[in-house]
């Protein structure tokens, strides 16, 4: 009798347990609730004290990236030029947003009549941030050393150079092989880095990025901050900001939780987890969302090595099976369809162009026709960020039109050793910033390019000699149109959409620009607004 | 130990359908609560290999984060459009596969490490006992990362990282207590009687340590659901398309302002459970050692 | 005595050793080198083998080895391949956000589970024991990035009382620094409280059934007298080892508290090292890791001889 008791007054008891998870469960659903609608008082009084912040000469900003190091010229990762390029490291010429070329740190250039002379007129008075001048010296050596770069960001668009002279401190003279329509386009990005003659040298060169930018390079701590402050010594208009202090956050959940409450002033980029976050912000008038125009397209492309894929019939089914409007929802719709690889999607040959329009009917009969019926895929993909999502997405649509998806997720490293390298994979996703021209067989890029060229497409490749050959800017825009079209027809590559980057800041944070050239978050221009 | 009502309890007497009875109403409440709450979720589990709502895995990116009653998505639909109630179902198969798989094997390996070395030759204990702590040192989570990224994410991969990182846990919490108890004097009595190591070992420490096995038992349980959970937030853990309560409910922490109660589905589902087998372990506890049914319920 | 410390530190070394070969197996399966990390998808047609060459990775895997651990043995731990960051000097940064989370989690969760467990145990047969079950249940199956998460809005955005990430050095502003880290250790403290008062719980039932406490409460103590008295010293022998042991699932508990509350902890330095392949790097600190709780370990089975009567008489202290 006494155990039946017991019994009965622990049910009782556990009775009252479940009634206090039930109540913590309500209570944690409330607190939640609420914080999303209290967050706009929190940060009511920030804001409302515009005149404190309109002091401040300090941005807080957080990268979503870290880069292995500081070295430009081996570091591949857009990671280490989102938050130096333009602020830290400068090229000859500055490639504007519109696709025009102004002068950087050469005033001026002239470009002889057969396309293969290059003469620079190398800006005077420009300080590296060690203090030193800056002159035709060092310019020569940049340019020589990028050409060897194990970048291919840096190496690729000096293939055709010839030579590189200063015939005084203040010319430079790069002869080409032949002439290359996107060459001067090229050195106002990674290409163009001027440093310091025998920077290479340096200890320094994996610990800091040094140039001749707005802000200088002045403290970094690693996976904490990295501190920039103002160059009182550079050649142009000086920036508002005297300190920028960056913050290396990688959970974007944190990274809009410190905004939300008023740590951080802009969030430079929402690339993962935090996209279905962003809705809530564009409706919140204590910040602003802006969008970086696309200049990294998503795509997913098949492997040169599959014998399947060497029939043409095969990649056309896999590309009429994508659905391309069902796939910006990876995104939550912050995103365009793009077919073509056009980057940045704003370049005058871009078009609405599709070959393979979504057709599961017409990819059905093409595997069919092709004898590919029972289609299986190695698609191994990366298991952070936006990529998990798409595998998903990209999955459901091939396994719809009767192909096997076997899908294996791996950290980005054993990815990249195993598919962009290794050869490993029937098809890969990703998002990339890599412009036509990279696609060729030296240009560094799967399935076409790098490590041994698998397979170089006579056709691609003429064109894209022909398409870079042309100086006449219309024939260059004709020759390259045509260039992304048959890139597309041949359907290894298939694009699927041109991804809009959001960048959450404060509303009062202004001149930060939404387009971005060779991934720079650059803070030039970013001020106070009212 | 010696406590005469004690051995009462244990005689075997005439097992009349009565006592039974009474013997089963004496069981405790515990035992009960835990029982059905884990016979809810492998029956859960047993219906999702035979029928769900949904095909496993199929997107709806047309009704994405639908609210919960939503016709033809009763618990609504989650980020990428996927039915609430399939995914919890199979979220319970692959959760429970993983968790009571490794827990299982774990404690398995980790105790009998465990009570080999407490059991061992005075000179190996020590040496023996310092590679336990070595595995523990070594950072589960590193394990754990290599091995998902040798063999790729998915089930089996975070059942072996688990396991990796539960066996010295399970190892080394057995050491201690278990050379506690084989130095008593009763047991060191029984070497006398002529008895062997293994057979003190099965008789006297392994019932002595149960409670405490017990405890590892359901801790380990729970820890499992939320490593694997930890490993998704950390990008290493199951993925698509498994479903698992863990991916499910890390994938959640994004949806704080497009939908908080999705939240409230992969974790509710992860406390029941864990609760239930801290019940069931509680219960087995008082119902294996009569005398603490009496003293202290669990 | 001698004899003993000999043979103690000869015991660590040869663990020591072991865990250090199994780390380096480890650490090759990883897929690509701090090479493919570098370049990642730009890596140019070209030959890059002189990179490897350069960063010693062409070298056989026996002599990279024995270069490590002849370089540990000499107290340098390296230096990353890619920045060429001192990894001693990157360990001691990151010490500090480690240091004060976990011995804050201790700080928290050690005394907290103490009262807790045997509050529960005292009262098992009453409601009020409920509350605690109910805490230590949820507070077991809520996994701690969500507690985290729910804490920096709450007290972090909603109220704006403590930062919501970000780590302050003690040495830099003592106070703002315990500012930063309150959160972080509230949420890691959740876990480790409610798995160790579990523990406690048991021990103390354990207890509180033996003939001694009995005997005490014979002699006129009460029940919670005598649980508090007898029961405490005596249910933490198995709770040592338990305490230990929490010790390394604290470190692992880090690793998801650094990451949600940007905490530049040796968590993250794992965990970012391993995914860049900066073997070095994780080789080293899982060398120190190891090192540290082997020594912590010793301790703990010293502690044994002198918290039990029993085993200091009946055995030798030095196992």
């Amino acid at each position: 009798m006494k155990a039946i008791q017991i019994a009965r007054k622990s049910g009782r008891r556990r009775g009252f347990a479940f009634a206090i998870v039930a109540a913590l469960a309500v209570a944690a659903c409330g607190s939640s609730d609420d914080a999303s609608e209290t967050v706009e008082d929190s940060t009511t009084e920030e804001t409302t004290a515009p005149s404190e912040e309109a002091k401040s000469t300090t941005l807080i900003v957080t990268l979503a990236q870290e880069p292995a190091s500081w070295d430009y010229y081996t570091v591949g990762a857009n990671a280490l030029r989102v938050p130096t390029f333009y602020n830290v490291s400068e090229s000859i010429v500055e490639l504007r947003p519109d696709g025009t070329i102004v002068p950087m740190l050469a005033e001026s250039w002239e470009m002889s009549a057969d396309g293969l002379v290059y003469t620079f007129k190398i800006r005077s008075g420009v300080k590296f941030h060690d203090g030193t001048d800056m002159d035709s010296a060092d310019v020569v050596y940049s340019m020589k050393i990028n050409a060897k770069s194990p970048n291919s960001k840096l190496s690729a668009p000096h293939a055709y150079v010839a030579s590189v002279t200063a015939p005084d401190a203040s010319t430079v003279v790069i002869t080409l092989k032949q002439p290359s329509s996107t060459y001067l386009k090229n050195l106002g990005m990674s290409a163009g880095y001027v440093v310091p003659e025998n920077w290479l040298d340096s200890p320094d060169l994996t610990l800091k990025v040094m140039g001749t930018g707005p802000f200088v390079f002045s403290d970094y701590k690693a996976d904490t901050t990295l501190t920039l402050t103002r160059f009182e010594d550079y050649w142009g208009a000086k920036p508002y900001f005297e300190v920028i202090d960056f913050r290396f956050i990688d959970d974007e959940t944190a990274a809009l939780n410190g905004l939300l409450a008023g740590e951080y002033d802009v969030v430079s980029k929402v690339l993962a987890e935090g996209i279905e976050r962003v809705e809530s912000f564009t409706t919140d008038s204590k910040f602003k969302v802006q969008f970086e125009s696309a200049n990294e397209n998503s795509f997913m492309w098949l492997s040169v090595k599959e014998k399947a894929f060497k029939d043409i019939r095969v990649r056309q089914a896999i590309a009429h099976a994508i659905n391309r409007e069902e796939a910006l929802a990876v995104y939550d719709n912050y995103a365009d369809v793009a077919c073509l690889l056009v980057i940045p999607d704003a370049e005058p040959y871009n078009s609405d162009y599709c070959p393979y329009p979504y057709d599961p009917e017409k990819s059905k009969a093409l595997l069919k026709e092709a004898g590919y019926e029972n289609l299986e895929i190695d698609f191994p993909f990366v298991t952070v960020a936006s990529h998990p999502f798409t595998m998903e997405v990209l999955t459901q649509q091939l396994t719809a039109v009767g192909i096997k998806v076997n899908s294996r997720g791996l950290d980005l490293n054993t990815w990249i050793a195993e598919t962009w390298t290794g050869g490993v994979y029937g098809m890969g996703e990703v998002r990339d910033s890599a412009d036509i021209l990279q696609w060729g067989c030296k240009g560094g890029r799967n399935p076409l390019g790098n490590p041994k060229p698998g397979l170089c497409i006579k056709e691609f490749e003429d064109q894209l000699a022909k398409a870079d050959a042309f100086i006449n800017y219309d024939e260059h825009l004709k020759a390259m149109n045509t260039l992304v079209k048959t890139f597309a027809d041949l359907a290894w590559v298939n694009s699927i959409a041109a991804v809009k980057v959001p960048q959450i800041m404060k509303a009062n944070v202004t001149g930060i620009p939404t387009v971005s050239i060779n991934n720079a978050f650059d803070l030039r221009t970013a001020t106070w607004g009212n | 130990m010696s406590d005469t009502s004690t051995i009462t309890a244990h005689t075997p007497e005439d097992v009349s359908v009565s006592r039974l009875r009474k013997r089963l109403r004496a069981l405790p409440i515990t035992l009960y609560l835990g029982g059905t709450l884990i016979s809810l979720f492998v029956f859960v589990v047993l219906v999702s290999f035979i029928w769900t709502p949904y095909p496993a895995n199929k997107l709806n990116l047309a009704n994405r984060m639908a609210p919960p009653g939503t016709p033809g998505f009763l618990l609504g639909t989650d980020r990428a459009g996927r039915d609430v109630i399939t995914e919890l179902m199979l979220g319970a198969r692959n959760s429970l596969y993983v968790s009571v798989v490794s827990t299982v094997v774990a404690m398995f390996v980790g105790t009998l490490i465990g009570l080999s070395i407490a059991g061992s030759n005075k000179m190996l204990q020590r040496p023996l006992t310092r590679l336990v702590d070595t595995g523990l040192a070594l950072p589960g989570i590193l394990t754990a990362m290599v091995i998902a990224a040798k063999l790729g994410a998915g089930n089996t991969t975070a059942t072996i990282a688990i396991i990796a990182w539960q066996i010295p846990v399970a190892a080394r919490v057995t050491i201690g207590p278990a050379r506690q108890i084989l130095a008593l004097d009763y047991v060191e009595a029984a070497y006398s009687y002529g008895r062997k190591k293994p057979y003190v070992i099965r008789h006297h420490v392994l019932p002595n340590i149960s409670p405490l096995l017990i405890v590892l038992g359901s801790v380990m349980f729970a820890a499992a659901i939320l490593i694997e959970a930890a490993l998704a937030f950390l990008g290493v853990g199951v993925q698509p398309p498994t479903s698992s309560w863990g991916r499910f409910l890390n994938e959640t922490q994004s949806l704080l302002e497009a939908a908080p109660y999705l939240m409230f589905f992969p974790g509710i589902a992860i406390v029941l459970t864990t609760l239930g087998f801290n019940l069931l372990g509680d219960g087995l506890r008082t119902a294996l050692d009569p005398q603490q049914s009496r003293s202290g319920l669990a | 005595m001698l004899k003993h410390i000999f043979r103690s530190f000869f015991t660590l070394i040869f663990a020591a050793l072991v865990g250090s070969v199994v780390v380096f197996v480890l650490l090759r399966q990883l897929g690509g080198d701090v090479v493919t990390a570098m370049l990642g998808k730009e890596a140019a047609p070209i030959d890059v083998s002189y990179l490897r060459e350069e960063l010693g990775l062409n070298q056989p895997l026996i002599v990279q080895y024995l270069n490590w651990l002849g370089d540990i043995a000499r107290g340098d731990l390296g230096t990353s391949y890619a920045m060429k960051l001192d990894v001693f000097t990157e360990m001691m940064r990151r010490l500090g956000p480690t240091a004060m989370l976990t011995i804050g989690g201790l700080i928290v969760s050690v005394p907290l589970s103490l009262i807790l467990g045997t509050y529960s145990a005292i009262n098992a047969k009453k409601i009020r024991s409920g509350f605690v079950d109910v805490f230590t249940t949820v507070g077991i199956a809520v996994p701690t990035f969500w507690v985290g998460l729910l804490f920096a809005l709450l007290f972090g955005v909603r109220l704006g009382w403590l930062p919501t990430g970000g780590y302050i050095p003690f040495t830099e502003d003592p106070l703002q620094s315990i500012r930063s880290v309150i959160l972080p250790v509230a949420a890691l403290s959740l876990g480790v409280t409610s798995v160790f008062t579990r523990y406690v719980r048991t021990a103390m039932l354990d207890v509180m059934n033996e003939d001694f406490m009995r005997s005490a409460m014979a002699r006129g103590r009460t029940r919670r007298g005598a649980a508090i008295i007898h029961g405490v010293r005596n249910a933490s022998i198995p709770l040592v080892t338990v305490a230990a042991l929490q010790f390394g699932q604290l470190i692992a508990g880090a690793v998801v508290v650094e990451n949600v509350f940007v905490l530049p902890g040796i968590g993250r330095l794992i965990v970012i090292s391993t995914l860049g392949r900066e073997v070095v790097v994780v080789q080293s600190l899982a060398m120190v890791l190891m090192l540290i709780i082997l020594i912590l370990n010793f301790l703990v089975d010293i502690a044994y001889g002198f918290l039990d009567p029993r085993i200091r008489d009946k055995e030798s202290v030095d196992v």
